[in-house]
């Protein structure tokens, strides 16, 4: 008789403990699921060579360079190649998340020219640290054959949402 | 002994407890840490395309009497060892310029439509026509050779090949 007592006893304290390992098994799923999926996906490098591709589809075509290209400076720059660095509202950001460099050289030559820059400049300062940069360089030639070598360099900030 | 088994039974529940709260608290641990801060980074190198690289390609195609020379001898096989003279463009274009992306061999051609390289060993690339000898190269830097492939106005295909730094 004591004994069956004794067991009844033992099993409502084990299943008490049951449901207090679930418990603390369940949160933890939870909660790491939550570290693992709650963090937003940085796709920044995508932004940055995704605005790299564009200004330089804006620059050149089919291997040749636009025939505007020379007319382009930083004041038309947005309007001519349809740039436009508005932001989600996060943190307090305007259009300064953003900024795009291009430059040109005589494909024999060493030093490049601006062409035209738009965006936070200040941005290019934390390159490879909390900013993401993307810089790339091709070839093209303009109508006259001369050869060019034009450089593009494309920063994406958003640093708020991707630490 | 009804009580030394009742000790073991509560001894075996808290010990898996115990072992369960520092199993968690290491999942907790690795997952907080920067282990898995990569994968939350979703970059280009995953997609198989360049078009920095293609812009330059036509631009290549486009200078002198290059695509003439391609299209003649159907395959040009540039490599770091090989330096003529014409070559040295070809590897400032595709190393040089900005992208630290290549290196290795490039292989340049421009072959008839339905036509394609055979591409058996590191130097011995073929053209061929044979649809079973074709063999489909994949594109961008995953299988360690960026393929670029276009189609031009005489129906015509300029095939680009270049070897990807790991």
């Amino acid at each position: 008789m004591n004994f069956i007592k004794n067991k009844r006893g033992t099993d409502k304290v084990l299943s008490v403990y049951w449901f207090a390992v679930l418990f603390i098994v369940v949160t933890g799923v939870v909660y790491m699921t939550f570290l693992y999926y709650g963090k937003p996906y940085d796709v920044r490098d995508i932004e940055a060579n995704l605005l790299l591709e564009k200004v330089s589809d804006c620059l050149s075509n089919g291997g040749r360079l636009s025939g505007e290209w020379n007319s382009i400076n930083s004041e038309n720059f947005p309007e001519k190649c349809s740039l436009n660095f508005n932001v989600e509202d996060t943190g307090g950001w305007k259009k300064d998340q953003y900024y795009v460099n291009v430059k040109f050289r005589n494909f024999n030559e060493d030093s490049f020219s601006e062409l035209a820059e738009f965006g936070n400049p200040n941005l290019e300062i934390f390159c490879g640290k909390s900013v993401v940069c993307s810089e790339r360089e091709f070839y093209t030639l303009d109508k006259e054959n001369k050869q060019y070598s034009i450089k593009i360099k494309s920063v994406v900030g958003k640093t708020e949402k991707n630490e | 002994m009804n009580n030394k088994a009742q000790i073991g039974e509560t001894m075996t529940w808290m010990v898996g407890t115990i072992i369960i709260i520092i199993m968690l608290a290491m999942s907790v641990f690795i997952l907080s840490s920067s282990l898995f801060e990569n994968d939350r980074k979703i970059s280009l190198r995953s997609i198989n395309s360049d078009l920095i690289v293609t812009k330059s390609f036509l631009g290549y195609l486009l200078t002198g009497d290059n695509f003439n020379q391609l299209r003649n001898t159907e395959l040009r096989l540039v490599t770091d060892s090989v330096s003529r003279s014409d070559d040295e463009i070809v590897k400032k274009i595709f190393f040089e310029l900005g992208s630290n992306e290549y290196s290795g061999d490039i292989w340049l051609g421009v072959l008839k439509e339905g036509c394609g390289w055979n591409k058996d060993t590191q130097t011995n690339v073929q053209p061929s026509c044979a649809p079973n000898k074709r063999k489909v190269i994949a594109s961008g830097c995953i299988t360690g050779v960026f393929y670029d492939r276009i189609k031009l106005n005489d129906d015509s295909i300029a095939e680009l090949m270049i070897g990807c730094k790991k």
